[in-house]
């Protein structure tokens, strides 16, 4: 099954697909990796970006992998896996970088998590159904539950402008939230 | 709407393309003469970069939490077993 399919199912359906996707593909992916040196660690964090990046490429960019959705998803993993490998090499000199890498990542989290607390976790997932998932206005209606499209219209825009305040208020970056 | 959020709307349809293009050069025009509408316009396409941001969290938070089942379920044992083989050396 397409992930476009996964993405517009419920919550508890879409859990159900990407088990099913960790199950059947998973496997693959970590042989790979284990047989060039890699952790159990590693392949996790390299499927789980291979899994965003897969949603992004074929949900929100209306993408067709020609090749079917496993060899698709194995690509790019493989990709991920041998960028991160050529990236450690050219690092390998730095030092300490993973530690104060860490640190920014932690501070990063911190920042949008006091922000969300600020702006509402509520009105970001609106938001972000709208901007992130691109759900049309019909499904914004339902899943969260508004009377009318033009209700949601709105409220969409309330929040954005409640957002757009918090964010000029601040001054916030995006380079703020990025890990 | 209230005139805010047409405001709201308006810039959203200049940061993102769509719409009359004359509705763009107003906006265009009046932030030439209006400083802090070119400041919720910048704020606004900041803001558009934060939402996709959050969203991409709330989307690996989910794609994590099925990792933990799979790897933490004893349901899932056999994949488990096959999957901790590929790492014994």
């Amino acid at each position: 099954m397409k992930v476009i399919e996964v993405i517009e199912a419920s919550e508890t359906t879409r859990e159900v697909r990407f088990t099913q996707l960790y199950l059947n593909i998973f496997p693959v992916v970590a042989r790979f990796i284990s047989r060039n040196g890699g952790s159990l660690e590693e392949a996790q964090d390299t499927f789980q970006e291979a899994l965003l990046i897969y949603y992004e490429k074929v949900v929100i960019n209306k993408f067709e992998p020609t090749c079917g959705d496993k060899a698709y998803i194995l690509g790019i993993s493989r990709n991920i896996w041998l960028k991160g490998q050529e990236k450690s090499v050219k690092t390998e000199s730095l030092g300490n970088t993973d530690v104060s890498e860490n640190l920014v990542d932690q501070l990063a989290s911190e920042k949008l998590w006091l922000f969300l607390q600020e702006a509402g976790k509520k009105c970001m997932d609106l938001l972000q159904s709208f901007y992130y998932e691109q759900l049309s206005m019909r499904e914004l209606s339902s899943r969260f539950g508004f009377g009318s499209e033009r209700s949601a219209t709105v409220q969409k825009y309330k929040c954005l402008e409640k957002v757009r305040e918090q964010v000029q208020t601040k001054s916030l970056t995006y380079e703020d939230f990025v890990d | 709407m209230r005139t805010s959020l047409i405001e709201t709307e308006r810039i959203e349809k200049y940061i993102h393309p769509q719409g009359n293009v004359g509705d763009r050069l107003l906006i265009e025009a009046r932030m030439q003469i209006d400083g802090e509408l070119a400041e919720r316009v910048a704020s606004q396409k900041q803001t558009y970069q934060i939402i996709r941001e959050y969203g991409r969290k709330q989307f690996r938070a989910e794609i994590c939490q099925v990792q933990k089942k799979v790897f933490g379920d004893s349901a899932y044992k056999k994949f488990q077993t096959k999957v901790r083989s590929y790492f014994k050396f």
